[in-house]
């Protein structure tokens, strides 16, 4: 193995912390990787990961290693940009993660532009409710709503989105609609498990009021969410993002607009310690560009 | 007897393995380590306190009829009493003692309800046992008490210690988290806002009943 494949074999080990991720990762399989390493160390003579039950930990040395190969690994890619010489830069493959919904009603009609203006680029969209592990998966930048509770990511704000109440007019019709926040305690609600629970914190120009809203009926992914309000099952609170299509067609409505709700935020997020490449830098601006058009 | 002298003679009791409960003695340690690191997180003191504005809130009875916080409060100052579940011998002393104030409290025009995580059947058993005259409020998932800041999540070594002693809380409370409320009083005026509240991270300890009737009289 060249002293480059070696680099980036150890590299994906330490990011990964396990021998067989890494093999996933590289697409070549484990004893490989095992035997890269085991050639590396005793090039060497050094020990770079202490091996124990609980998986890989690099060793002072192996530290030290990491940092200068990810930096040679990096600057390889770069010279290899230069030398094709594409004006752009952006060739390869954008690994980008994304929201189910979000990812279906926002980026995936918008992806076509983006891959003209980007001819020798390909894009993996991992589209999924939770948070993946971003350097398991490879991913170089993944979108994310709401508060993030992963401290060691790097991550941008890059827009953000009204929260309100909707239903479909045919809810309001049979139930009623509601003007205040203690007006909810008589509707049923669908709570989204993830977009924040069942405890709604509203405010106006005078004064705060959260309301703990009933919901016989909770839903983990914002797809299945949708469809609950759609049946009529109860109103919900959304961004508009999520419903963005049914509020321009009016198959949903937004009510209780004197009162606002925390906006949702969206966040660029990259993979830890790793500079963000020009291809997700271009994509996050691309991105960007379009939610605050309005898209 | 005030309230809390009938708990620390309890607590005295419980360490000592005296029937009815016989608890033996290495379970202590266990219990005081969770209830030490609770108030180390300082969880208690992200709760809602005096000034905040109330949460709203409609919860099921017993018998499955809805209550409705902004109802009650329109009637007058509303104590709500967060509740752990009928198998707290601790919590069950505290609704007790409510229950002994609670003429002193209709006189002087609130209303009371305990909240808590425990399903209608364990609610009817502990109204049945503790002969209580207010009901127990039956908040699903801990939702109300999320609201109010105070749930918290079990540690893995004290999960692993009430499965070992047959609590078994997904099955009492019919949700598989593993949640608790940290066991607390409020005071809700007439307004919405709190004007008392005392929040317990260590379980034995609660605050006597006449402590909120300033609070209450306004």
């Amino acid at each position: 193995m060249d002293r480059l494949a070696a680099m980036e074999t150890f590299v994906y080990v330490v990011e990964t912390g396990s021998f067989s991720a890494a093999a996933r990762r590289l697409n070549i399989g484990q004893p490989a990787v095992s035997k890269a390493i085991a050639q590396l160390e005793s090039r060497l003579a050094v020990r770079l990961l202490l091996r124990s039950t609980r998986g890989l930990t690099p060793t002072e040395a192996g530290l030290a290693f990491f940092e200068r190969a990810k930096r040679a690994i990096e600057e390889s890619d770069e010279a290899d940009n230069a030398a094709r010489g594409a004006a752009s830069g952006l060739t390869g493959n954008l690994r980008i993660c994304a929201a189910v919904t979000f990812g279906r009603i926002h980026i995936v009609p918008h992806l076509g532009r983006f891959l003209e203006q980007n001819p020798d680029l390909n894009i993996d969209l991992l589209l999924d409710d939770r948070n993946l592990n971003l350097v398991e998966e490879g991913v170089d930048i993944a979108l994310r709503m709401g508060a993030l509770s992963d401290s060691g990511l790097t991550a941008r704000k890059i827009a953000e989105c009204r929260r309100v109440v909707l239903a479909t007019p045919a809810y309001f019709e049979k139930h009623g609609e509601p003007t205040c926040p203690a007006d909810l305690c008589k509707h049923q609600a669908v709570v989204y498990a993830l977009g924040g629970g069942a405890n709604w914190q509203f405010r106006n120009a005078n004064e705060e009021q959260s309301v703990i809203i009933n919901g016989r009926i909770r839903v983990s992914a914002a797809e299945g969410l949708r469809e609950a309000v759609f049946a009529h099952l109860g109103l919900t609170m959304a961004s508009e993002w999520m419903f963005a299509p049914e509020l321009a067609s009016g198959a949903v409505r937004e009510v209780m607009t004197d009162w606002t709700l925390p906006n949702q935020d969206l966040w660029a997020v990259f993979p830890t310690g790793r500079m963000a490449s020009a291809k997700a830098r271009a994509f996050v601006g691309y991105v960007q560009g379009l939610l605050v058009k309005g898209a | 007897m005030t309230l809390q002298a009938k708990l620390d003679a309890f607590k005295a009791d419980f360490k000592a393995g005296k029937p009815p409960y016989n608890a033996p003695a290495e379970i202590h340690p266990i219990m005081e380590r969770a209830t030490a690191e609770l108030i180390a997180s300082s969880a208690a003191s992200k709760a809602l306190k005096v000034g905040d504005k109330a949460p709203l809130f409609t919860l099921k009875d017993p018998d499955g009829h809805p209550v409705s916080s902004a109802d009650l409060v329109a009637k007058g100052p509303l104590v709500l009493t967060f509740y752990r579940g009928v198998w707290c011998p601790y919590c069950n002393m505290e609704l007790q003692a409510l229950q002994e104030f609670l003429p002193t409290l209709r006189e002087a025009g609130a209303t009371l309800v305990a909240i808590s995580p425990q399903i209608a059947a364990n609610s009817r058993k502990s109204v049945r046992t503790n002969g209580l005259e207010f009901p127990i409020l039956s908040d699903t998932h801990n939702e109300v008490a999320h609201a109010f800041g105070l749930r918290f999540e079990l540690p893995d070594y004290l999960i692993e210690l009430y499965k070992n002693l047959r609590n078994d809380l997904p099955t009492f409370n019919d949700d598989p988290s593993w949640t608790l409320p940290m066991p607390a009083r409020y005071v809700i005026g007439q307004d919405g806002v709190i004007r008392y509240a005392e929040v317990n991270p260590d379980y034995t300890q609660r605050p006597e009943p006449e402590a909120m009737l300033d609070a209450i009289r306004g």
